[in-house]
């Protein structure tokens, strides 16, 4: 018969399951008041938009649906309440799935209206394109063209005070992409090299470690490492959202991995241990 | 304008736990909500397909602005139905073939504006003196040096590790392979890592949603 | 500008009842091209396809590679790249509509033949009209809203949420470390979540976080390290084989050289 510390290795799933959320209502209800350190790839989106020039106008693109909205709305969110906390005009783009595209607006409203931004005047959204790399190459040659018509009121971009003095990617100051997918490629390949705007990415945890070699060839200014850059952000920002009550659950569940991969090895070697007795003798 | 009801609230929360039944086992609300789930995300892509392209894009310009040529688009969009049937499905090549065809067209640009930096970012000085350190870096020359060494000597191994034109039978060879392989399982490590970070930010959300915005806990 | 000239003429914009009467000419234009298509034999069916597929590389291949004018930053295909770009985002947005389209006719079947599960494919062909004439005809009421935001929106993320549950459930079953590349995949993903998170740094908080060499041994400093310098140019090699590769895709698809069921499918059934 197995002892204790050979059943480690099969605990039923059902308990591994209700563990894990426990964890995370625990953690989400009683925060550990824990500081996260700022690493330099969010610094990076920070400075981007701090020194953007005001005379410009700064792209977020989305392509993420609710599937994600764990990592990619906290993320979207912080970045809008920095440009308008700096006070920069902004246009939202959406790619891939078309609920980006009301995700992000319904972000941008809220958040306009706490900061006194007008439609139309601070900011425009230019919708969903269902094809990105066409969409961009316009970009690149003239945005009013590509565009023709913003999601909201339908009307043409030249009737959009925010648009003044926008005719292609060369009067963009920031591209700020908040992905669940690798369009960063696109982005990287069709329009920056075509503009000094720095590009920043904001992808989820399950990319960001393949994003760090474009970070080191300064093809990417600044990353948001999934929903623990956002709190990074957030914590730039001076402020305390929902990623910074977050970050708890998610480093408790990261813990209890690690220690059910260990729990998981030890009853491994204990049943080796005993095979090899049980041959041995 | 709101985004949210109470009774939308409602439907979406007992829709969550139903769908998280599945972690149990297989059960008929879970196959109910699932269906429900896909009937609306494909009544969303109409909704949105119409809205945000083709009204504004092809059907305005066509039918308000005289602009009668995006009737071709029509017809180039109509033939990949004809993937639907048994005597046209040839034709859907025609379009699929043009969008094939854009998408090469486009990757001989993008290819070489992702790569070309990467590839002047690998060669990196092996040897770095302090005027070549950004200001205030705390790194030292010599550690810099190193970091850089093993950055080009990480690149070489994976690179070994996938050449696959002739056997890895000479010793050198087979060790720089070897040593390719383990550093790749090293940026996997780190992949796993944040693939279960990224998983649990999901589960954070809908739980939080349950809590705050159903039972209003929090 | 030549070419863009020529094109205007060639499609002149239409203007009062002419609108309508151009799209119904063109629309009838189009059917009469749909069967003389159909009357192609077999080959003249593929050398169109390949034809297509070529011509539709050649704009975007030509317009990067072709000089520019200096003065103008331009070559005579750059005017068209907005326009070509709408063509294809519309194209694309055809396509969406096939998944759609396929949806309702499985279902549908479904639904009129009483196979089992029908009951749930009849769910699913409500939830589609409901969404859609919603979105469509309601688009600024609460109603549709709150179907997106608290009902589809959760349906969404809830399906992906439950992956929480089976990675924790995989990785404690099926992670054991039984081999130098195991032991250094656990290791690596250790040590750089660690890293990542509050609790992992608390380990090393002790150290200083800027302004002393000390601070390099910090975790969430090792965890960055690690990242930049081993797990970047891994990636980064990765990246190299995938371009070639992905280039090499390129030109095979473009020259219609690729093989496999949708290019050697016979065109003339």
């Amino acid at each position: 018969m197995s002892n204790p510390l050979q059943r480690l290795e099969s605990i039923d799933r059902r308990i591994l399951y209700a563990v894990l959320l426990i964890i995370v209502v625990v953690g989400l209800l009683v925060p550990i008041p824990l500081p996260l350190a700022v690493g330099p790839q969010a610094r990076g989106v920070y400075e981007a938009i701090e020194n953007a020039d005001p005379g410009k106008i700064v792209i977020v693109s989305t392509l993420w649906s609710a599937s994600t909205q764990g990592e990619n709305s906290p993320q979207t969110r912080v970045i809008l309440q920095h440009l308008m906390r700096k006070r920069l005009r902004f246009a939202l783009i959406a790619f891939g799935d078309p609920q980006s595209t009301t995700l992000a607006q319904e972000l941008a409203e809220e958040l306009a209206r706490e900061n006194s931004y007008e439609y139309g005047k601070d900011w425009i959204n230019w919708g969903f394109r269902a094809d990105i790399a066409g969409t961009l190459k316009g970009l690149v040659k003239d945005i009013n063209e590509t565009i023709k018509t913003d999601s909201i009121k339908k009307r043409p971009l030249s009737e959009y005070p925010v648009m003044q003095g926008i005719h292609n990617v060369k009067d963009v100051g920031v591209i700020a992409e908040v992905s669940a997918s690798g369009n960063y490629v696109s982005w990287l390949g069709l329009v920056v090299g075509s503009t000094n705007a720095p590009f920043c990415y904001a992808p989820t945890s399950v990319m960001a470690p393949e994003l760090y070699t474009y970070l080191d060839s300064g093809q990417m200014k600044g990353m948001l490492f999934g929903i623990k850059g956002a709190a990074e952000y957030e914590r730039l920002l001076g402020i305390r959202g929902f990623t910074t009550r977050a970050i708890t659950p998610v480093s408790l569940s990261l813990v209890l991995l690690f220690v059910l991969i260990g729990l998981g090895n030890y009853g491994m070697y204990a049943a080796k241990k005993r095979d090899q007795k049980g041959a041995n003798g | 304008m709101e985004w949210s009801h109470p009774v939308g609230v409602w439907v979406g929360a007992i829709g969550t736990l139903a769908l998280f039944s599945l972690i149990y086992r297989e059960n008929r609300l879970y196959r109910l909500f699932e269906h429900l789930f896909i009937g609306l995300a494909a009544g969303y892509t109409i909704k949105a397909v119409w809205t945000e392209t083709l009204r504004p894009q092809w059907w305005v310009p066509m039918t308000s602005e005289g602009r009668w040529p995006w009737v071709f688009a029509l017809f180039g969009g109509a033939l990949f139905y004809t993937i639907f049937t048994r005597k046209y499905n040839w034709m859907s090549r025609i379009s699929i073939g043009a969008l094939l065809g854009f998408a090469a067209g486009q990757s001989f640009q993008a290819t070489a504006n992702v790569y070309i930096p990467q590839i002047r970012g690998s060669f990196k000085a092996l040897w770095v003196t302090r005027d070549m350190l950004p200001p205030g870096s705390l790194v030292t020359p010599l550690g810099q040096s190193l970091n850089n060494i093993l950055f080009v000597v990480i690149i070489v191994s994976v690179m070994t590790y996938f050449f696959f034109s002739f056997e890895h039978r000479n010793k050198a060879l087979m060790t720089t392979a070897r040593t390719g392989r383990l550093m790749l399982m090293f940026a996997f490590g780190a992949i796993f890592g944040s693939t279960v970070m990224a998983r649990m930010a999901l589960l954070i959300d809908r739980v939080w949603f349950l809590m705050n915005k159903w039972l209003g806990i929090g | 500008m030549n070419l863009q000239r020529l094109l205007g003429s060639a499609f002149p914009k239409a203007s009062g009842s002419w609108i309508w009467i151009s799209i119904l000419l063109a629309a009838l234009g189009c059917v009469v091209v749909f069967f003389a298509l159909q009357a192609l034999p077999g080959r003249a069916r593929k050398f169109l396809i390949a034809a297509v597929t070529f011509l539709a590389g050649l704009f975007y291949a030509a317009e990067f590679f072709l000089p520019v004018d200096p003065k103008t930053d331009e070559n005579f295909l750059t005017f068209a790249v907005p326009t070509v770009g709408n063509v294809i985002n519309v194209l694309a947005a055809f396509t969406l509509g096939l998944g759609v389209f396929s949806l309702v006719r499985i279902h549908g079947t479904k639904v009129v033949k009483l196979r089992e599960g029908w009951e749930n494919s009849v769910v699913l062909l409500l939830g589609i009209v409901v969404m859609a004439v919603a979105g469509l005809e309601f688009e600024d009421t609460r109603f549709y809203r709150s179907l997106f935001r608290d009902v589809l929106n959760s349906f969404d993320a809830a399906m992906f949420a439950t992956l929480a549950f089976f990675i924790i459930s995989a990785a404690y079953r099926a992670f054991r470390v039984k081999s130098a590349e195991a032991t250094l995949l656990m290791f690596a993903a250790l040590i750089v979540m660690l890293g990542q998170i509050p609790i992992g740094q608390y380990l090393t908080h002790w150290l200083p976080e800027k302004g002393s060499y000390a601070s390099l041994f910090r975790l969430d400093n090792i965890s960055n390290w690690l990242l930049i310098t081993v797990n970047a140019p891994a990636i980064r090699a990765i990246g190299f084989g995938l371009g070639i590769g992905g280039l090499a895709i390129a030109m095979r698809l473009w020259l219609s050289l690729e093989r496999g069921a949708f290019f050697e499918a016979k065109a003339d059934n």
